[in-house]
């Protein structure tokens, strides 16, 4: 491994839109994925990230570096991956969870997760439909009812920003 | 920019569903019936109680502090006792809880946070165990209720067996805990002119 020999080991990623980025070995190998892949010798040409957007990557190398660029300070991580998450819109936050998944990288998925949670925490229920593309399968009447059952959860709801 | 993002897997919507405050999720069973049915499930309580538990979170602290009003109320109220026993358990902080014990029932003015709008009603606390709360009205001890205050709702129990019977033992407690072993919560009712016996509730 890279860290070894002490000569820094670069990777190459590809999207599946095929752009291709040159990341540092230490720093990619915080996706589980990837590090199983240099483990099993067949990280040498390009990896191709399948289930990965060029935008998408783009943002989780940076998280990659910007995070293992850091100590061992959980508070310092912490506080980067905040920092790191704060200007995200949702649309861009989901694209990341589905990354971090594939990639199976924790601690960007626990952060994201996080993230969304706190995104959708005073959400209308429209807006969850909309944005998680689900649809209302509810007759009025039964959604008047299950309304009805919780009717407290429903103040304090923030104004659509979607539409 | 993708105005849907269809592709989110359900076993991370959960994930993040996980995390969301029982408000968010109640409101949130309107979505579909799929939504409801997953947060409503059994699986689905246990393991954001899981996360609830092992995190500080605003739910947890809800239901503290919901006991801490109680316990307040408690104190304020004290000098009237009349001498019933109520236990008064933060057991929805499972790996550090702590247990107050102590002998006195208390009025409270009305529950205010909770669907139940009570005026004026004396109110004997039980016990709690991961933040339901078990309770009776004073002098209608065959009404025993079981509160959540993070869902606010609450559930009233049938009239234990003895009183069901027309038999009134000259005192008795109660107490609820959980039981893993038929993951369920367990009523016990303990009185002194008679044998000891339980029985079952599903929440």
């Amino acid at each position: 491994m890279a860290a070894e020999t002490g000569t820094p080991t670069t990777l190459t990623l590809k999207s599946n839109d095929d752009e291709l980025f040159s990341v540092a070995e230490s720093a990619a190998i915080l996706s589980v994925t990837i590090r199983n892949m240099v483990e099993d010798g067949c990280a040498g040409g390009v990896i191709p990230l399948d289930n990965v957007d060029g935008k998408t990557l783009a943002s989780v190398i940076t998280y990659m570096n910007g995070i293992s660029a850091i100590p061992a300070d959980e508070e310092k991580k912490k506080s980067y991956r905040d920092k790191f998450l704060s200007d995200k819109d949702f649309e861009t936050l989901a694209d990341m969870v589905l990354a971090a998944n594939y990639l199976n990288m924790s601690c960007l998925m626990d952060a994201v997760s996080a993230k969304i949670a706190q995104v959708m925490e005073k959400k209308s229920v429209g807006w969850v439909r909309r944005k998680f593309g689900i649809e209302n399968d509810y007759t009025p009447e039964e959604e008047a009812a299950v309304k009805e059952e919780h009717k407290w959860t429903f103040e304090g709801v923030e104004t659509d920003d979607d539409n | 920019m993708k105005e849907e993002i269809e592709n989110l897997q359900e076993e991370i919507i959960e994930e993040v569903l996980y995390i969301l405050p029982i408000k968010s999720l109640l409101r949130f069973k309107c979505v579909s019936k799929r939504w409801r049915s997953l947060i409503s499930s059994k699986r689905f309580a246990k393991e954001h109680l899981k996360k609830k538990s092992s995190t500080s979170t605003n739910d947890s602290d809800f239901s503290r502090r919901t006991l801490y009003s109680f316990y307040r109320w408690h104190n304020y109220c004290g000098s009237d006792s009349v001498g019933s026993i109520f236990h008064l358990g933060q057991c929805n902080l499972p790996s550090e809880t702590t247990t107050t014990e102590t002998s006195s029932s208390f009025n409270l003015q009305s529950l205010t946070a909770a669907t139940l709008s009570i005026d004026s009603i004396s109110i004997v606390l039980y016990g709690s165990c991961n933040g339901l709360i078990l309770f009776s009205m004073l002098h209608l001890v065959n009404s025993l209720l079981i509160w959540n205050p993070a869902t606010r709702q609450a559930k009233k129990l049938p009239p234990p067996y003895l009183l069901s019977q027309g038999m009134w033992p000259s005192c008795f407690f109660h107490g609820i805990g959980y039981d893993e072993s038929t993951d369920d919560y367990k009523v016990v009712n303990i009185s002194k002119d008679f044998s000891p016996y339980h029985y079952q509730t599903h929440i």
